[in-house]
């Protein structure tokens, strides 16, 4: 009876099977619009001009098998539309984003008048700093400076992810006793003290509340920090902000938060341009996955480093679509870290009174963002940290969350190595086995993410 | 050696607890399942072909086994994970119960791609069963 119901079986799983593979989602439609999507960029789309291709032509090009195509694809910048922030209704507002750049590189919106958002993200250094943790007046932060470019293409903000939005990690980051040392008060008192700042903020966000002047509020005040890593120096200032009425609080959050939303809109303009890679990936569409001859956008070794890239390297695995991150938090050091990462950015997030969920947020309920503030606090997110981008990363060493690599060389040398050790280790990370060529090849490919054109 | 190979696909089908049904739904926005006990139909619908580190959300149906409406009120659960990599899902889904079977599941993210198992759980007073679905997103 076992026999035939098993034989029975047999023939129902293997039906089963055919149809469970016929109901996998296929790619193969989606390619047929892609190709027509990105041959009309292609015409049509005005980053082209002026493109140089590589000037080493294609001796030997690599095949791409359908699979590694299928997740290429996703990679190119032709398919990016501009970064949104549906809790910022001032993202694309002009003259938000005047204010932000002006507020951005304005070191008065720290108490001691010494740092600026630009002093950690430096535009010189690819909107972050070459030293692998800054000091700040004598302090060494515990994380290395995350990059700014394509920030307002993350779902989450900080390496820990305590942001779910970019004029979050302003505020926190504008009141970190360990960064910008300041506070809620001190930032509209600059408002109320400066003219021009006054009247740019009147342009965007109306008239100031009458509640708040600089004769009624104190120098300093914020309240108590529920986050752990932030350093409180001064009580009086938590105090100071107990003391306020209620209603005086809620318009000093209110102003606050508008200029870190300016802030924020300026940050989200910093977006990279398009690269080598995306031109070659734009040509390998068009001609249906094969390289021709009119597509010299890599160099041979450059194309076996994509190849690489998507296939033994497995990079894709998490540097995946146009940012080369999946903005997410996977963890890949497996030494006894002190720094807890995602796990405890969760519950920041979660507790943070300026969340996506919050009534400083201009659209309620957002849409997904109830979802993604269902964040899951699991033992694998500890030690975890957000996926970087890797477009222009050339301009943004040394890496890491915490800059331990100074090179890329070092960076896959860990991945080729790699040992993870739990069992809550994700168990896709083994070490790669990577000849040294192909370990160049795959640099070499990197290094074309930062290609100016 | 080829008696002993169909031996044992025999037997891991025989105690497999789920089997995926044939589409009778549109795929590949539209599946259909039957759970472990075989006492629940699931059809599956999405808004579009399962995305990659995009949010999406699913409305699903369930009927009896014979794909008639249940005359006792279920709850449902549903978490989905990656068994190659050893994790799951970043976000936790929201799931509204919308009464006669019917359910909307909003917040799904699979962040990368591969093979993702959701593991749905049928719950009917004391009695809880499940059924599984493995998609593989690209």
């Amino acid at each position: 009876m076992i026999r035939h119901r098993g034989i029975l079986l047999l023939v129902i799983g293997l039906a089963f099977n055919a149809h469970a593979e016929l109901n996998l989602p296929t790619t193969i439609h989606e390619n047929t619009k892609q190709t027509g999507y990105a041959t009309t960029q292609l015409a049509t789309a005005p980053h082209l001009e002026g493109v140089k291709p590589s000037q080493t032509t294609t001796e030997t090009p690599v095949h791409f098998t359908v699979h590694e195509l299928s997740q290429i694809k996703h990679l190119t910048l032709s398919h990016r539309l501009a970064p949104q922030d549906l809790s910022n209704k001032y993202a694309t507002h002009p003259l938000a984003i005047a204010l932000g750049k002006v507020l951005f590189f304005d070191t008065r919106l720290s108490s001691d008048h010494q740092v600026a958002c630009a002093t950690c993200h430096n535009p010189k250094q690819g909107w972050s700093t070459p030293d692998p943790r800054i000091s700040l007046r004598g302090v060494t932060l515990k994380r290395h400076t995350p990059s700014l470019w394509n920030t307002g293409y993350q779902r989450w903000q900080f390496w820990d992810g305590r942001a779910d939005s970019l004029w979050l990690q302003a505020i926190e980051s504008m009141e970190n006793e360990a960064e910008m040392k300041g506070d809620r008060v001190h930032a509209v008192r600059l408002i109320l003290a400066d003219a021009n700042l006054q009247t740019s903020y009147r342009s965007i966000f109306g008239e100031l509340p009458p509640t708040l002047s600089l004769t009624a509020l104190p120098l300093r005040a914020k309240p108590r920090p529920k986050q752990e890593g932030i350093t409180v120096t001064d009580e009086t200032i938590h105090q100071a902000w107990e003391q306020l009425p209620a209603t005086v609080r809620q318009d000093i959050n209110q102003v606050t938060t508008h200029l870190m939303k300016s802030i924020a809109a300026f940050e989200m303009t910093i977006t990279s341009p398009p690269t080598r890679v995306d031109q070659f990936i734009d040509q390998l569409i068009v001609d249906q996955g094969q390289i021709t001859t009119n597509n010299s956008w890599l160099n041979s070794e450059e194309q076996q480093g994509l190849k690489l890239f998507v296939s033994k390297a497995q990079c894709i695995q998490c540097h995946s679509g146009s940012n080369f991150s999946d903005g997410e938090f996977h963890r890949i050091f497996f030494d006894k870290s002190p720094d807890w990462g995602r796990a405890i950015g969760i519950s920041s997030l979660l507790s943070n009174p300026f969340n996506g969920n919050s009534v400083y947020a201009d659209q309620h309920p957002l849409p997904n963002r109830l979802e993604l503030l269902n964040a899951v606090s699991t033992i694998p997110f500890r030690a975890a940290f957000k996926t970087p981008s890797l477009r222009n990363l050339s301009t943004s060493a040394p890496y890491m969350h915490d800059g331990r690599f100074a090179s890329l060389d070092e960076v896959i040398k860990h991945y080729n190595e790699i040992q993870p050790r739990g069992h809550h280790a994700e168990a896709v990370l083994k070490p790669l086995g990577l000849t040294p060529q192909e370990q160049e090849y795959l640099v070499q490919f990197l290094q074309v993410l930062s290609s100016q054109l | 050696m080829l008696k002993k190979q169909l031996l044992i696909y025999c037997l891991a089908l025989f105690f497999l607890p789920v089997r995926v049904m044939a589409a009778e739904c549109n795929a590949p926005t539209c599946y259909s399942l039957i759970s472990a006990k075989d006492n629940y139909h699931l059809e599956i619908q999405t808004t579009q072909t399962v995305p990659i580190n995009q949010l999406f959300s699913l409305d699903i149906i369930i009927t009896n086994s014979e794909g008639k409406p249940l005359t006792s009120k279920i709850d449902l659960d549903l978490d989905a994970s990656m068994p190659q990599h050893n994790h799951g899902m970043n976000v936790k889904p929201v799931i509204k119960n919308l009464g006669e079977g019917k359910f909307q599941v909003e917040g799904m993210l699979f962040h990368m791609s591969g093979a993702w198992t959701l593991s749905f759980t049928i719950t009917k007073g004391i009695t809880r069963e499940a059924a599984q679905w493995v998609v593989e997103v690209q």
